[in-house]
């Protein structure tokens, strides 16, 4: 179908949320209105470039990930790549420093939640809750990402919004059934290079020396391995005995155990999927049950899906029509692994661990995990190589286990009354629900926990929401069209959590909390509503020019009375170019723009201050009591101040776009030039502790984003074979132009080493810490000794962690029954601080380490420091060893400025071109298969993430520290990123 | 149809209903009540006493020296902006003064009173202590939300204020002498002990303006008639045996070993003297002095030792040093010595040892001038009141001169010309940060923001 065709029938729909292939199958209007009740979002004019449709050959876990490279203006960032990590989504930008940056994830008309709250700095990855849509089931995704298309959504609209169209009957079609099977195995994708050559240990008045697990030593700086050789002794560390000169043992050369790939195994994804779907007169019926269970790439890691969807449509009238979803999950993890700044985390414990230890004992993966003899000593302290001042990987494995099981509910109703040809009436009635068990735990000797910990969690959480809309639909004139919406929507969330910890266990091994001998529980409860008021009206003229405008108004439960009732509003302009100027058919161009405002809602309990148990301190030097304490309770106010004056934080923005196509819409190019500024940014603000509180919550900020995207869709070959091109091209540009005066930067997220915060003019969420001394040249100031100054001044902004801009490249090639598809994916700048490389240069485990530790006479480039300690214009010309173990350790190149080293020395570029998604699937010949009673049936070979070029030394760098929080740029012990290659098979009964 | 539109229509309403009274968190407390309040202010009164503002004007008066890490900023003289923003964020303002405030607050109503007469007391004290150690300090403009910078008053104001802060509580208190306060960790809720601790301290301020106020001595006596009279009538705050609820200076000792030591100073003076109180005060670990030492039952310094937060012991010596100034130096005499004897009770030395001590050591046998007498009380006091009084202690030194020590030898810095033991501490960081203009203009009105400057009440 041409393009003008499909305009019109949007103009006419203009309620509609897509329900299938929008672009490419033509949609009856009568059909439409029946699919209106859903929430009332009108489909941008041009609207494939805000598609998301490809989903059958992904093999990603999380929905979230798939998404990934496929639109422009989208940014998304997995945390990591053990089975159930989150991914962060983006939209243009970041709006927000302290509540959600995340689109709204609308499926099938309905909000649900994609929350990830609990993800920290130390810890196991959390998924984000959109992990539990099954992509079996989605027919396609439309991505919201102007601020007039969110206007709708009103306060919590400035983010965008995704919206996923799950797949339905079709009331024509006899039953169909579908079974699908897919099958692949993981693998790491990238790892931070590690020695192999030299020993645990350090110099020791000047000679580098083997030093065991017994003495805690952290420090791989001792001496070759090459020099060293056992000594047969009984040695609970090696079964070989200690380590020795060479010649002053039993001859046994010692070994560098390859402690790394020793303990990554292959993962494995299995995916099962079945359908039935069909219809007959009024009814139309669509059923799914999906069964994934995937292991990860570290022994015991998991994440299991079991899903059931059901969604059926029923004219219980003519002119009354039902639809009812039901949708089933239960998801989570028998065992997910600790990970980051956590000295039971186990990419800390195993890239630390020192060459000459084997953490395996001998064996390796999930046989070494299985086996207590690898990281348990007989006496019950720990085999690691610090002797338990990190957790041995596998005993971190092994005896700190975390699960957690969700049970979930998404379930709607809706109903659609024609009232006549023009006036329409719906309702929709949506319900979120889930509920999470969770146990974190941690045995007796755990690094982390000496005394052993349990914590039982269990958090549920409710969406609600409900809409009632009136429409109405006149073409008015000849030329004018009219379509107004009115609607009411109530949306309410109920969080609470529960949590129960217990220290001390009495028996080992055994997590419950009767078994230990300090209990104590938190309770948390959130709850929020929001009830709004809204309307759209378009109008089109001539189908060539067409125009919306629309309002809505919101009255939010976290705002204080008096400042409720926030307006938001916009409006859209549409301009058939070619149609105005009658050019032939084979050309199109568009030219719209639309402006906006929407809302981001603050955190609940923030407008009044509250009374917790008091504690008493105020020395900096000496803790302080907490209460109850004496016998008695005691109360004070939270330090942070409420604010009763709090309002939304809002945003304005506009976008000019044009769309081009050419030859018979084989070519088609779309430009959008989009800007938005975000004021009354929430922060707290501290304020003179005389006014008797450590700060307040005030809308202070201004954050502003603007972009350029191009996306462009290509069919240069359309004969026996095809050739598709799809491709999208972003450039976002996310500034914070004030905080406040009390605020010179606020951190987002991150360590205190390191982290990615908000600072006046500078991009959102760059990255920041120590840095070495610079001239006004940005040369190295160099000490008198010959080694770089640090920067007295403290730390400073060394990195930008959002990318330059993102693109993305699908090429399709079909011949017959195969098709060939690829994705490419490219990041072009955007830092992220590598604190891992930092830390094992530092210890000497890094490749680094060793291939740098016997440079010597080494000249840093740079000018010298004068007698008063100023810069000046002097070059250095000291030469300096880096390791020389006549220095000792402290002389040390990567230790002499501390632990880690400077932030600013591992701060890395992130850029990559990786292949994100590649299939060839071979569709079996129609007539050999009818004869068994296929329909149809094909066979993919998929790869995912299979080739990745990039500068970063460390994991792959798509990776986040603190999972989808607002901070980014951060890796610090991540859990390394997987490929993936599998088989995909698909019946069609 | 028509049923089915109005039940639709009912059930988004009564859904949608009232949003107004949801934003209450149901896991905490939005309110309070005073006797909530009351152990919190009274905790945090007694954990200041003990804490960072005791040490440190305890190791400038050579009670105390730094022996390793943070504390040797402070016994160098070299005491920045950064080093009591915790005090003065948690410790006073977030914490005693904006606690007392909110219970002043509180406690309209008339059967509650009393609560808000204590938390003045409490109040009181503290901006006795802030005013002391830093000049001009924010607190008539304070604690007010739609006021985010708040200005200074003047020392000169902060003194009459202390004394209205305390004239109002004991009016109310006497007023209300038979109501209940619960959660009073110090009285148990006797209301007139609480009158006297407030007459003591009303003596206490005005004898810290001896160089501004020639009647403060006269005034000072008069309230003495009026405070607690023995050991047993002081507010003694009990500390925990716990490590978490000990004694600050407990906790200082076990949570920094080997950060602070005995000055040299004090253990010589008391040497010289053969004071009983040596062993109760110190322990000498072959190679200096130390404050705590596990199993010496050392009696300051002991998780549960207790906190006063103004002695009978002191009580005796500010009696001194007015009688002195008002010419009765008999009577002085008496009043120095029932005050080492005070003291001495207190920490439960042998009578023999007492009466020894007294008769050889505490008179005016070898000093004849009004400053001599004046020394020896100064003397005196600054060994009773060790790790109970040190700011009381610096105070003296600054109004009196006495008494007499040698200040660090490299004392001399940017904030601290001249190099002798500071006059105060600077405004801290926080200040700055975030209340700019008014904190400059303090500094301006005091004389310059440095530990040399000298402060209004002790010039």
């Amino acid at each position: 179908m041409q393009r003008g065709e499909s305009k019109t029938v949007s103009l006419l729909c203009l309620m509609l949320i897509l329900v299938g292939n929008t672009f490419s199958q033509s949609v009856d209007a009568t059909d439409s209105t029946i699919q209106s009740h859903h929430l009332p979002v009108p489909i941008p004019m041009s609207n494939r470039k805000d598609l998301i449709g490809v989903f059958q050959f992904s093999q990603e876990t999380n929905v979230v990930n798939s998404m990934q490279s496929k639109t422009s203006g989208l940014l998304v960032r997995s945390s990591s790549g053990s089975p159930g990590a989150s991914s962060s989504i983006r939209i243009r930008g970041n709006r927000s420093v302290l509540f959600d940056n995340s689109p709204l994830i609308i499926l099938d008309g309905i909000p649900i939640d994609n929350s990830n709250s609990e993800n920290s700095t130390g810890d196991v990855d959390r998924s984000n809750r959109a992990i539990d849509i099954s992509q079996y089931d989605i027919e396609s995704i439309q991505v919201l990402k102007s601020m007039h298309a969110n206007v709708l959504y009103g306060i919590r609209g400035a983010n965008g919004a995704i919206l996923i169209t799950t797949k339905k009957g079709e009331k024509t079609s006899k039953m169909k059934i579908n079974l699908n099977y897919g099958i692949s195995i993981d693998k790491v994708n990238k790892l931070p290079e590690y020695q192999t050559e030299y020993a645990q240990g350090r110099p020791v008045s000047g000679i580098p020396q083997w030093r065991g697990p017994e003495t805690g030593e952290g420090f791989s700086w001792g001496p070759a391995i090459a020099d060293l050789e056992f000594d047969g002794s009984v040695y609970p560390y090696d079964n070989n005995g200690r380590l020795v000169p060479r010649g002053a043992g039993n001859g046994k050369k010692a070994i560098g155990y390859d402690n790394v790939n020793n303990l990554f195994k292959n993962g494995a994804k299995h995916n099962f999927n079945i359908s039935i779907g069909g219809g007959k007169d009024r009814l139309d019926y669509y059923f799914s049950a999906g069964l994934l269970n995937q292991k990860g790439v570290i022994p015991n890691s998991d994440f299991y899906r079991k899903s059931m969807k059901l969604n059926i449509g029923y004219d219980i009238l003519k002119n009354l029509n039902t639809s009812i979803s039901f949708n089933y999950i239960n998801s989570g993890s028998n065992n997910k692994t600790q990970r980051g700044s956590n000295i039971s985390g186990v990419p800390l414990g195993l890239f630390r661990t020192s060459p000459t230890f084997d953490n395996g004992n001998g064996k390796t993966g999930s046989a070494a995990a299985e086996d207590v003899d690898t990281y348990e000593l007989p006496d019950g302290s720990q085999r690691s190589y610090r002797a338990g001042i990190y957790d041995s990987p596998y005993w971190s494995i092994s005896k700190n286990p975390t699960n957690s099981n969700v049970n979930r509910i998404i379930s709607h109703v809706s109903l659609n009354y024609d009232v006549n040809s023009d006036l329409s009436l719906g309702y929709k009635l949506g319900i979120d629900n889930w509920k999470k068990d969770g146990l974190t735990a941690g045995d007796i000797n755990s690094a982390n926990y000496a005394t052993g910990l349990v914590e039982l969690n269990e958090d549920a959480n409710t969406y609600s929401s409900s809409d009632i809309t009136v429409t109405y639909t006149k073409l008015i004139s000849k030329n004018v069209d009219l379509v107004a919406l009115a609607g009411y929507n109530y949306f309410s969330s109920s969080f609470s959590g529960k949590r129960d910890s217990g220290t001390g266990l009495i028996q080992p091994g055994v997590f419950t909390l009767a078994n230990t001998s300090q209990q104590s529980a938190t309770l948390s409860d959130v709850d929020q509503k929001i009830s709004g008021i809204y309307f759209s009206i378009d109008l089109s003229y001539a189908d060539q020019i067409s125009m919306n405008i629309r309002a809505r108004n919101d009255w939010s439960s976290v705002l204080p009375d008096a400042n409720n009732g926030s307006i938001y509003f916009g409006a859209e302009l549409i301009w058939d170019v070619a149609k105005a100027f009658k050019k032939s058919d084979d050309i199109g161009l568009w030219i719209n723009t639309s402006w906006g405002r929407t809302g981001n809602r603050p955190g609940a309990y923030l407008t009044s201050t509250y009374y917790s148990p008091a504690f008493v301190g105020g020395d900096g030097f000496i803790g302080g009591i907490a209460f109850p304490q004496f016998g008695v309770e005691g109360f004070t106010a939270n330090s942070t101040t409420g604010n009763p004056n709090l309002g939304p934080e809002v945003t304005q923005g506009y976008d000019l776009g044009f769309d081009f196509e050419f030859f018979e819409s084989r070519l088609g190019v779309n430009y959008t030039f989009s800007n938005s500024i975000t004021s009354d940014v929430v922060l707290p603000v501290p304020i003179s502790a005389n006014v008797g509180s450590g700060g307040i919550f005030l809308n202070t900020g201004e954050i502003e984003n603007s972009g350029h995207e191009i996306s462009l869709f290509a069919t240069p070959i359309k004969k026996k074979w095809t050739w598709d091109i799809s491709f999208s091209f972003s450039k976002i540009k996310n500034i914070v132009n004030s905080l406040n005066t009390n605020i010179d930067r606020f951190q987002i997220a991150g360590l205190s080493s390191a982290s990615s915060n908000v600072i006046v003019g500078e991009p959102y969420g760059v990255l920041y810490g120590s840095a070495f001394r610079r001239d006004e040249e940005g040369k190295l100031v160099i000490e008198t000794d010959g080694w770089p100054q640090v920067d007295s001044n403290g730390d400073k902004v060394l990195g930008n962690p959002n990318p330059d801009w993102i693109a993305g490249i699908q090429n399709t090639f079909s011949y017959k029954g195969i098709t060939l598809s690829a994705l490419l994916d490219i990041r072009q700048g955007g830092d992220v601080w590598n604190g891992t490389s930092g830390i094992l240069n530092y210890f000497g485990t890094s490749q680094l380490s060793a291939d740098q530790r016997n440079v010597t006479n080494f000249v840093f480039d740079g000018v010298r420091v004068d007698a008063n300690g100023d810069p000046s214009s002097t070059v250095n010309t000291m030469p300096i060893d880096f390791a020389n173990p006549t220095n000792g350790l402290g002389g040390n190149k990567w230790v002499r400025y501390g632990f880690g080293g400077l932030v600013e020395e591992n701060i890395q570029d992130a850029s990559w071109v990786r292949l994100r998604e590649l299939a060839i699937s071979y569709n079996l010949p129609d007539q050999l298969l009818s004869k068994i009673g296929v329909r149809s049936s094909s066979v993919t070979l998929t790869g995912r993430n299979l080739w990745l070029k990039t500068k970063y030394s460390g994991i792959d760098p798509e990776t986040n520290l603190t999972g989808t929080s607002n901070g980014f740029g951060l890796d610090y012990f991540n859990s390394p990123n997987t490929k993936s290659y599998g088989v995909i098979f698909n019946f069609n009964l | 149809m028509k049923s089915l539109l109005t039940f639709v229509l009912l059930l988004t309403f009564l859904l949608g209903c009232d949003i107004s009274d949801v934003n209450i968190d149901p896991n905490r407390k939005s309110s309070i009540k005073l006797a909530e309040l009351l152990p919190v202010a009274i905790t945090q009164s007694a954990f200041n006493t003990g804490g960072i503002m005791a040490r440190s004007s305890g190791m400038l008066m050579q009670h105390w020296d730094s022996f390793d890490a943070s504390t040797i900023t402070v016994s160098n003289y070299i005491i920045t902006s950064r080093a009591f923003d915790e005090y003065w964020n948690d410790g006073a303002y977030g914490g005693i003064l904006g606690i007392a405030n909110s219970m002043i607050d509180l406690a309209k109503d008339i059967e509650e009173v009393q609560y808000g007469a204590v938390a003045k007391i409490l109040a009181a004290k503290e901006l006795g202590v802030l005013t002391s150690c830093f000049g001009d300090v924010p607190f008539s403009q304070a604690f007010d939300i739609n006021l985010l910078k708040v200005p200074y008053d003047t020392q000169e104001e902060v003194y009459q204020t202390i004394q209205i802060l305390l004239d109002e509580a004991i009016s109310t208190l006497e007023q209300s002498s038979s109501a209940s306060l619960e959660g009073d960790l110090i009285y148990q809720g006797n209301l007139a002990n609480w009158i006297q601790t407030a007459h003591a301290l009303k003596a206490r301020f005005y004898m810290h303006l001896t160089r501004r106020d020639v009647n403060a001595s006269q005034k000072a006596i008069t309230e003495l008639e009026l405070a607690f009279t023995e050991n047993s009538g002081q507010p003694d705050f009990k500390f925990g045996t716990d490590f978490l609820a000990a004694n600050p200076l407990a906790q200082f000792a076990i949570g920094r070993p080997n950060t602070m030591i005995i000055h040299e100073h004090l253990a010589n003076t008391m040497a010289v003297t053969s004071d009983p109180r040596i062993t109760e005060y110190m322990y000498f670990d072959g190679s200096q002095g130390v404050f705590h030492q596990s199993g010496q039952n050392l009696f300051w310094s002991n998780n549960d030792a207790p906190m006063p937060l103004i002695s009978f012991t002191e009580l005796k010596f500010l009696e001194a040093e007015a009688l002195l100034r008002t010419g009765d130096e008999t009577q002085a005499e008496t009043s120095m010595q029932e005050a080492v004897r005070s003291n001495m009770e207190y920490l439960a030395i042998d009578g023999f040892s007492t009466d020894t001590y007294i008769n050889t050591q505490v008179n005016f046998d070898g000093q004849f001038t009004f400053e001599e007498k004046l020394n020896k009380v100064i003397d005196e006091k600054y060994i009773s009141l060790y790790a109970q009084g040190a700011l009381e202690i610096w105070v003296d030194y600054r109004r009196t001169g006495y008494p007499l020590l040698i200040p660090y030898e490299y004392g001399e810095n940017e904030l601290n010309p001249g190099g002798q033991i500071p006059q105060r501490f600077v405004y801290v960081q926080n200040e700055y940060f975030t209340n700019e203009l008014n904190v400059e203009s303090a500094s301006a009105n005091i004389g310059g923001d440095l530990l040399s400057t000298k402060l209004w009440a002790f010039k």
